[in-house]
């Protein structure tokens, strides 16, 4: 299969043939084996947080950052639900991994999961763009190999969510068993599931999966595992990055006006050969003509999971 | 024999498709439906005419997608029912015609449409008139919606003075409906039907549309700008302006806002510089619209100026609402001025030198998007300001150089070459902006303004390109961040083959020699690509280099050394390295690729 090619072609929002996403599912599955729970990415890297199947924004981020091989990605997760595009997003950004996978790193956020896409569009989607469920299938399928977390030279610790009572040592989060679907609890739902907060200690989360953590918890992870500071994503910021616990951890959210009507400003965080940081804010992707003011085909119906 | 049993599977098909116009599943009967020209091609005229098409009158079908497939292929079939008998169509054409679905409906008119088209002048009075009549005054408004789009196919024939009294009076019954949605069909179909009638009844119709235009409903005085165009041409313009006038005092702003977008082509359909006393009227009823307290309305009358002030303008009474516009509170508005003000000099003639205070005031503007506007229309900008452009240019684009929105700063780049080659030189502020461009934040912006150092060194030749471009490149192949020495590198590479040789060989190549043993692989594979066009430079035979200066010549008087060894002596052993020894896979392939390439020419 020409990766060069499907990718040229998903750049111009067409999706893949089923076959296609299959080839390139068994291509993924064998180059996520080799990236461990936690992989190291080398710096310089461009960090990316939620997409949420906003492809046009996706292509619009790839603008600012540049693109792969030149700029080295790492993708914290979350690329599908939500936008209408998960099909369009999922594929290029699996594509691109196998394609440059010394480039590039992509990470399982609590979307990239058979339940929760049920629930919020990407198996929807999959159903209305191909007519059968085998591209969900497969996608979900490949998830179950994603990384649980990237350690950027060691020095910078990117979960999608955050952190885990059950998880004192990186070397915990690597002993783990990930090829099976989300758990509702336990050391690989906290990852994916966990926020930051105010209040000191572990806390009972609102989503009713993960915990909330304080600054004591994460200068304590920080330190015992040799980390400057936490970078994950998870959760809207209308800045699109905010830094939280006394500069300890960064939130990064790479959908701008998510669901396209939050109003908010994504980022990407580039980490120079240095370790040094640089957030790049940008807006929405200028949309076409005036339709419904999304600017994008709209199917026929407006799917009901975000009214 | 193949004929033949090709011809029995065609037949088994059509067979299929014709069992699957009675489906259950409304997706099989969507798919059935849209091959009954197909059906019918196989049928023949004589079996279509007389099973096909009565079937298809009988249809129950109720799904608004049958629905729209079948007035789809109902439009095309008038070939295929044999000549002189398109007319059977119309009897399923006028039941889709009164169905609920809109878009079923307007098919369903242009169908019938089509099918008027096909037929002689008597079946029109002996079949399409009775439809007409029968829509007409059909109890649902949705059939007399319909009957208001096949007036103009009828009254273009010669019927007679009967059936076209009667056609006349069915109309103007539509016109006075009492539901407000025929009466805007109705509306938006006079134009039509005025230039269809043969033997107009002037007064008539300037009535109707007089008491369209004066309808209480917006969405039926929203036509009468259409009209407007359509009857100024067929009638005396003394009749439709007063018209006009009204509708642009409309108390609905979208009625104002459609007379101002449809202004300059209501003043060319006027003829109006025929009449000083027209001109006048119509000048003064634009100024209101420049003036009109709706933003939109403003924006549209200001994208109208230059047209509307070279056909009926009056430069005394234009300037002070466009001066006005100038400094309007919406910044939509003087974008769309900003937009206009160009080629609005050439328009307005003896009042040049009122624009350009207005053209400098819109480039000093807070918004930059209306100052991009102004430098985007250049070419005619040049034409007001004259030879001072510069001095007014400049500071503009420099201070648009930095603007936040980077889609600014990328068609600022746009047009760099442009003003260059106007300025016939770059001054020290846009040379600054020129470079650090190259170190944008945003990749697209770095992209474009290493085409845009290329598109310069083109216009400036090789003295220009060695001491400005590449001397500012070959440092930046040494930033601190990677991102920018690749971009460096992307900028030696469009380079390559317009700098002067001694340049290329002591400047660029050691520095993207240089690059190869960068510690970030990104920088390696890029210095990599560059080195083959470095290559494919230094193999060029020398006579077609760019025009050379007094001070090229100079610099190059030393013989030098044969540019093609530099490739085997340099750049190969370079590659060869790369591509068996660099840790990096991404690398590897790179220079493997650069190397085979090179062993290409």
């Amino acid at each position: 299969m020409d990766l060069d090619a499907c990718i040229a072609k998903l750049m111009e929002c067409h999706p893949l043939s089923e076959n296609e996403v299959r080839m390139l599912c068994d291509k993924a599955r064998e180059a996520l084996s080799r990236d461990a729970n936690v992989r190291v990415v080398r710096s310089p890297v461009t960090i990316v947080g939620d997409i949420h199947g906003q492809f046009h924004d996706l292509l619009e981020l790839f603008r600012i950052g540049g693109h792969a091989p030149d700029t080295n990605y790492l993708f914290m997760g979350d690329y599908v639900d939500r936008g209408y595009y998960s099909v369009e997003c999922v594929t290029v950004v699996v594509a691109l991994k196998v394609r440059f996978p010394e480039r590039v790193t992509i990470l399982r956020g609590n979307h990239e999961s058979r339940q929760i896409t049920q629930v919020y569009g990407f198996y929807d989607e999959c159903v209305r763009k191909y007519g059968n469920a085998n591209v969900w299938k497969l996608f979900t399928d490949l998830f179950d190999h994603l990384p649980l977390a990237a350690s950027v030279d060691e020095r910078l610790f990117c979960p999608h969510g955050g952190l885990s009572p059950s998880l004192d040592t990186v070397d915990q989060i690597l002993a783990l068993d990930r090829t099976h679907e989300v758990p509702h609890e336990g050391p690989i739902c906290d990852l994916m599931w966990s926020d930051p907060d105010d209040r000191l200690g572990w806390g009972i989360s609102p989503r009713g999966a993960g915990y909330t953590f304080g600054q004591d918890i994460s200068e304590k992870f920080s330190h015992e595992n040799g980390f400057d500071f936490i970078v994950r994503a998870h959760q809207l910021v209308m800045e699109g990055y905010n830094w939280t616990h006394d500069n300890r951890l960064v939130t990064v959210f790479s959908a701008p006006n998510y669901c396209y009507r939050c109003g908010n400003m994504a980022a990407i965080m580039e980490v120079d050969e240095h370790l040094g940081t640089n957030f790049i804010q940008f807006d929405p992707a200028p949309r076409r003509g005036g339709d419904a003011g999304l600017g994008i085909e709209v199917t026929q119906q407006t799917p009901d999971y975000f009214l | 024999m193949s004929s033949f049993s090709h011809s029995g599977e065609e037949l088994a098909e059509v067979a299929v498709l014709i069992d699957q116009l009675k489906d259950e599943d409304a997706k099989v009967r969507v798919v059935a439906t849209r091959n009954l020209c197909k059906i019918a091609k196989a049928l023949g005229p004589i079996r279509t005419r007389e099973e096909l098409v009565p079937f298809v009158s009988e249809s129950t079908d109720e799904g608004d997608e049958v629905l729209l497939a079948m007035v789809d292929e109902l439009g095309k079939l008038p070939s295929f029912v044999g000549e002189r008998y398109a007319y059977v169509l119309l009897e399923p054409i006028e039941a889709l015609a009164t169905v609920e679905e809109a878009s079923v409906r307007e098919k369903a008119v242009e169908a019938a449409a089509s099918v008027a088209a096909a037929i002689d002048t008597e079946e029109v009075g002996r079949h399409l008139v009775p439809v007409v009549r029968r829509l007409a005054t059909h109890d649902w408004f949705t059939g007399r919606m319909s009957a208001c789009g096949l007036f103009a196919a009828a009254l273009g024939r010669d019927l007679g003075r009967g059936p076209r009294r009667e056609l006349r009076d069915l109309f103007g019954g539509l016109c006075r409906d009492d539901t407000p949605m025929v009466r805007r069909v109705a509306a938006s179909a006079l134009g039509g039907v005025v230039k269809a009638d043969a033997d107009l009844d002037r007064d008539r119709y300037l009535e109707l549309f007089r008491s369209l235009a004066d309808d209480d409903q917006d969405s039926v005085r929203l036509q009468t700008v259409e009209n407007c165009v359509a009857l100024a041409s067929k009638f005396d313009e003394r009749d439709v302006v007063p018209v006009v006038l009204a509708t642009a005092a409309d108390r609905s702003w979208r009625v104002r806002w459609s007379a101002a977008e449809a202004f300059p082509r209501i003043c060319e359909a006027c003829r109006a510089a025929d009449s000083p006393a027209l001109r006048a009227s119509l000048c003064s009823v634009f100024v209101d619209l420049l003036n009109d307290v709706e933003a939109e309305v403003r924006v549209a009358a200001a994208v109208a100026v230059p047209r509307v002030a070279k056909t009926c303008g009056d430069d005394d009474l234009l300037m002070p609402s466009i001066e006005a516009l100038a400094t309007d509170a919406s910044q939509q508005v003087r974008a769309a001025l900003a937009s206009a003000v160009g080629s609005l000099a050439s328009a307005v003639g003896d009042a040049r030198d009122r624009v350009l205070p207005v053209l400098l005031g819109l480039l000093r503007d807070a918004n930059s998007e209306v100052r991009l506007n102004v430098i985007s229309n250049l070419a005619s900008v040049h034409d007001v300001v004259g030879p001072d452009v510069s001095k007014i240019l400049v500071p503009a684009v420099a201070d648009l150089s930095k603007d936040a929105k980077w889609r600014v700063r990328a068609a600022v780049i746009r047009h760099v070459p442009v003003v260059a080659a106007r300025l016939g030189k770059l001054d020290d502020t846009l040379c600054t902006s020129c470079v650090a461009w190259l170190a944008d934040d945003v990749a697209a912006v770095r992209a474009l303004a290493t085409t845009n150092l290329r598109a310069l060194a083109k216009l400036f030749g090789p003295a220009w390109t060695k001491r400005v471009a590449v001397s500012r490149v070959v440092d930046m192949c040494r930033h601190r961040y990677y991102l920018r020495r690749v971009t460096a590198l992307k900028a030696c590479a469009a380079l390559a083959d317009v700098v002067p040789p001694d340049a290329l060989r002591l400047m660029l190549l050691p520095a993207v020699l240089q690059a190869t043993d960068d510690q970030v692989p990104n920088v390696r594979f890029n210095a990599a690509q560059t080195l083959y066009a470095l290559a494919l430079a230094l193999a060029r035979p020398n006579d077609d280099l760019p025009l050379r200066t007094h001070e090229d010549a100079m610099d190059t008087t030393d013989e030098p050394p044969a540019m093609l060894d530099i490739v085997g002596s340099r750049v190969i052993p370079r590659l060869d390295r790369l591509k068996a020894e660099d840790p990096d896979a991404d690398v590897r392939d790179f220079a493997k690729r650069a190397r085979d390439d090179i062993a290409s020419f």
